[in-house]
């Protein structure tokens, strides 16, 4: 997949810290044991939702989507996106956008936590997901 | 404490107290108390911080934030420090990458290789 994929081309790169990859990558696990369709449509649907946010971002700058866990955070920017695929578990993620290559510009957004908003028990992290 | 009534809320007490034939004294402190109590079943935030700067936090996760216990909002900052700490050490993967492992590793789960194992 692409950043051209499913939306409008975007000055942001998307980039993963290493603990939301292994998030992301246990969420699909689970979701693919069930339903492979199921799965391929959460992760392209999750890299569509931040491209059009990331797409929102740009067109219109400003403080908005500040995550509640922010305040905890003092000196970081942190947003969140509610990403739901249809009929499926609501996922938090949480990101900051950053200027990479310091040329003044916000170019990258950086993915620091995808969680089930749900909270369904750890054999179980998105059920709905899979239905 | 000290409640102060800006004068049109005293003109409608005074005028909601009349049409009842009450006394407007005892029906202002009524309406008060009942005011009060109407406050106090509205759900409490557990974290103070989260309602500042109301408008710009994204008020549908600001409501589910607020419905967590404070043990649980302990085990999402927990995380959350997890994926900061690894932005911070630069332990970060374009998402393209992430996405061409993930599907790598599930690949033999597609129904047409499922199949054809």
């Amino acid at each position: 997949m692409n950043n051209d994929e499913g939306s409008s081309p975007t000055p942001y790169s998307i980039r993963y810290a290493d603990s939301a990859d292994a998030e992301i990558e246990a969420a699909y696990g689970w979701i693919v044991s069930h339903d492979f369709a199921a799965a391929e449509r959460w992760l392209a649907g999750l890299h569509t939702a931040l491209l059009q946010r990331a797409g929102d971002h740009a067109a219109l700058p400003g403080r908005r989507y500040v995550a509640p866990d922010a305040a905890n955070f003092p000196g970081r920017d942190l947003r969140v996106l509610r990403y739901q695929t249809h009929g499926g578990s609501i996922w938090r993620v949480l990101y900051e956008l950053r200027d990479d290559d310091n040329d003044g510009n916000l170019d990258t957004l950086l993915v620091a936590y995808v969680r089930s908003a749900s909270r369904p028990s750890p054999n179980n992290p998105a059920a709905s997901d899979a239905e | 404490m000290t409640i102060t009534l800006q004068e049109q809320d005293e003109v409608l007490l005074l005028a909601e107290a009349r049409r009842r034939g009450t006394d407007p004294a005892q029906f202002a402190t009524a309406a008060l108390r009942a005011g009060l109590a109407a406050l106090a079943t509205l759900p409490a935030p557990h974290d103070t911080a989260a309602s500042e700067s109301a408008s710009e936090v994204d008020s549908d996760d600001l409501a589910w934030w607020n419905q967590l216990t404070p043990e649980e909002q302990e085990a999402e900052r927990t995380a959350l420090r997890r994926g900061l700490a690894d932005i911070n050490a630069g332990r970060t993967k374009p998402a393209e990458e992430v996405y061409a492992r993930i599907r790598a590793t599930y690949a033999h789960l597609q129904p047409a290789a499922a199949e054809a194992a």
